[in-house]
């Protein structure tokens, strides 16, 4: 988990963008929207995102949570609205275009 | 209608066309196949369906492969971790994804980490690191990492190979052979480790090079039947073929020559071992040079003494019968007898050497009974009779005192002794009577009754055998008797006349 660069602790920033990363294992997808995700975090998002990765076959219980449908899947916790994309998550665009975080 | 209605609703319809293009944007991903997995609900609960994809036999290798493994982002940050990996730090293999690879190593090979992490796709390294597990302990790997390209980025593939077992294996394998030479060097015993192909020696202990007066390299890759300590080089070839069939020789008692051309007995023990994959060949070698020596004055010494004690006897016999003319000889043809019928028996020399010396002196103690008693023509009055029978307690007394290497005292008391406790002093029975007693009872027996007396001309060598036939089992021992009756009546054995 990439944890948010405020260490005071206190209620979290309303630019705050809380994302949950659903993978399985080793897949070569996942490696994938792991790199882009970093990457995204770090150039886009530095300072103001928190992202959970989740490997499903070791933490099956997360899938009912939020009704996860298939893996990879980004979901968008905040800002409101949630919003998810699935599948193909190498393109950094496509993704923050998804989740409605495109400047 | 107010203000915010709009905006409310507005708001439920955004809401409403994100959702419909989330799950529009998911069954494009299903049907293109961009998805790993499908998650169905099967009677409440979720099952997870993995598609058997081309690299799914790779993501097993590096599930159960026995190293530690793990994808790297270039920045060097965990993108998988395998559950090698995992344990191999003691920590949750969930909690390593995301981590950076810095924050697990330790700082003793600050270069290598920025070397490893450097590298470009379709390259590899190895270089030595120590990874930090949980309980804070160090964990020297080798660490190779290859760089790859996948979809368009780069990604580093890092395995990790346990290098701690293999050091604590090398550590004991160097303490293990330290402990071999410094046994080898510190031994009292000679040791030759020889090469099993060619026989050349590779080891030679300092006591083995001292011993043939040689230096080390007079030795060392030379082989064994060529040093010069054997005098039969061929032979020495020989055994040094032997012990390659058999797998051990043993010789107890080998000579060696030294540098100085002394002879050396030694104890040559021989075996052949495996030395990891390799065959070798050890020989000890022990100088038994002094032992030998030893034993050669020991029995030397017995020697003397024996002959001695046969000197001795052979002139108390002499004393014995100077008294007694009847009975000169006497003495020496019971031994004759008893000694023939303890060969037959199956005596060896040196129990023949004791039996005979015993029936040399059985008669000794009659140097204690007056001469007219001894060479009276007429019949012995009964008191008479007793006093020829101390003898038997007399000779016993004076020959404890001599200490034979054989029970020469214990056969000249029973001597009369009988099977049925007849005998005398002690009336003995059975097996008390000690088998030289019961030889000594026959042959003196037979002897006896077949030369003259003082009061009676012999009987007869028949007369004799028929006495003791009679007495077999009875008075007699079996065995001895009919060893006795087989020696006269089939070999043909006569009582030899000794000069008086």
């Amino acid at each position: 988990m990439i944890p948010p660069t405020d260490p005071t602790g206190e209620a979290p920033d309303p630019q705050l963008v809380v994302l949950t990363l659903y993978v399985n294992g080793t897949s070569t997808r996942s490696a994938a929207a792991l790199i882009t995700l970093h990457r995204l975090c770090q150039e886009e998002l530095a300072g103001k995102v928190q992202l959970t990765v989740v490997d499903i076959r070791n933490d099956p219980a997360a899938l009912s949570e939020d009704q996860i449908l298939a893996v990879p899947t980004l979901l968008k916790r905040l800002p409101l609205p949630p919003r998810q994309i699935v599948g193909d998550l190498a393109n950094k665009e496509r993704v923050l275009q998804a989740l409605d975080l495109a400047p | 209608m107010s203000s915010s209605q709009p905006t409310k609703e507005g708001g439920e319809i955004r809401q409403l066309r994100s959702q419909i293009d989330d799950l529009s944007t998911t069954l494009s991903a299903i049907r293109n196949g961009d998805v790993d997995a499908l998650v169905r609900d099967e009677a409440g609960v979720l099952q997870l369906y993995s598609r058997t994809t081309a690299d799914r036999p790779y993501r097993l290798i590096v599930e159960q492969m026995g190293e530690g493994a793990a994808t790297l982002s270039p920045e060097g940050r965990i993108l998988f971790a395998n559950r090698q990996l995992a344990e191999l730090l003691l920590r949750d293999q969930r909690g390593l994804v995301g981590r950076s690879i810095q924050e697990l190593v330790t700082a003793e090979h600050p270069q290598n980490l920025q070397s490893l992490l450097a590298v470009n796709t379709g390259h590899s390294l190895s270089l030595p690191l120590e990874l930090l597990s949980s309980a804070g302990l160090a964990v020297p790997v080798l660490a190779s990492i290859s760089g790859l390209e996948l979809s368009g980025e780069v990604v580093l593939c890092l395995t990790t190979a346990d290098l701690s077992r293999i050091l604590k294996a090398e550590q004991a394998l160097v303490e293990s052979e330290l402990s071999f030479r410094m046994l080898a060097l510190n031994a009292q015993d000679g040791i030759l480790i020889l090469n099993w192909e060619s026989g050349k020696i590779t080891l030679a202990n300092p006591y083995l090079c001292q011993l043939l007066g040689l230096e080390p390299t007079d030795l060392i890759g030379r082989p064994i039947w060529e040093i010069g300590a054997f005098d039969d080089q061929q032979r020495a070839h020989e055994l040094f073929i032997e012990l390659k069939d058999k797998g051990m020789v043993r010789y107890d008692d080998m000579p060696l020559k030294c540098a100085n051309g002394e002879l050396k007995e030694v104890e040559f023990v021989s075996n052949v071992y495996l030395s990891g994959q390799e065959r070798v060949i050890q020989c000890n070698i022990r100088d038994i040079s002094d032992r030998k020596a030893a034993e050669r004055i020991a029995q030397l010494r017995q020697a003397d003494v024996q002959q001695g004690l046969e000197d001795i006897v052979a002139a108390l016999v002499v004393l014995s019968e100077a008294r007694d003319p009847y009975t000169a000889g006497h003495q020496s043809r019971v031994a004759d007898l008893a000694a023939a019928i303890g060969r037959e028996l199956g005596l060896d020399d040196d129990q023949l050497r004791g039996l005979h010396i015993s029936a040399q002196v059985h008669d000794i103690g009659k140097l204690t009974i007056p001469s007219q008693i001894l060479t009276k023509p007429t019949k012995l009055k009964p008191q008479e009779m007793d006093l020829i029978r101390t003898h038997v307690q007399e000779g016993y007394d004076v020959l404890a005192t001599i200490h034979f290497p054989w029970p020469v005292a214990k056969a000249v008391l029973q001597h009369h002794e009988r099977l049925d406790g007849s005998g005398y002093p002690r009336g003995l029975q059975g097996e008390a009577i000690g088998l030289w007693g019961r030889i000594l009872a026959v042959a003196d027996t037979v002897e006896a009754m077949s030369t003259d007396r003082p009061y009676r001309f012999s009987l007869g060598i028949d007369a004799a055998l028929e006495t003791i036939e009679a007495g077999q089992g009875s008075l007699f021992d079996p065995a001895v008797v009919e060893v006795c009756l087989r020696l006269f009546r089939e070999q043909r054995y006569e009582i030899r006349q000794h000069d008086p």
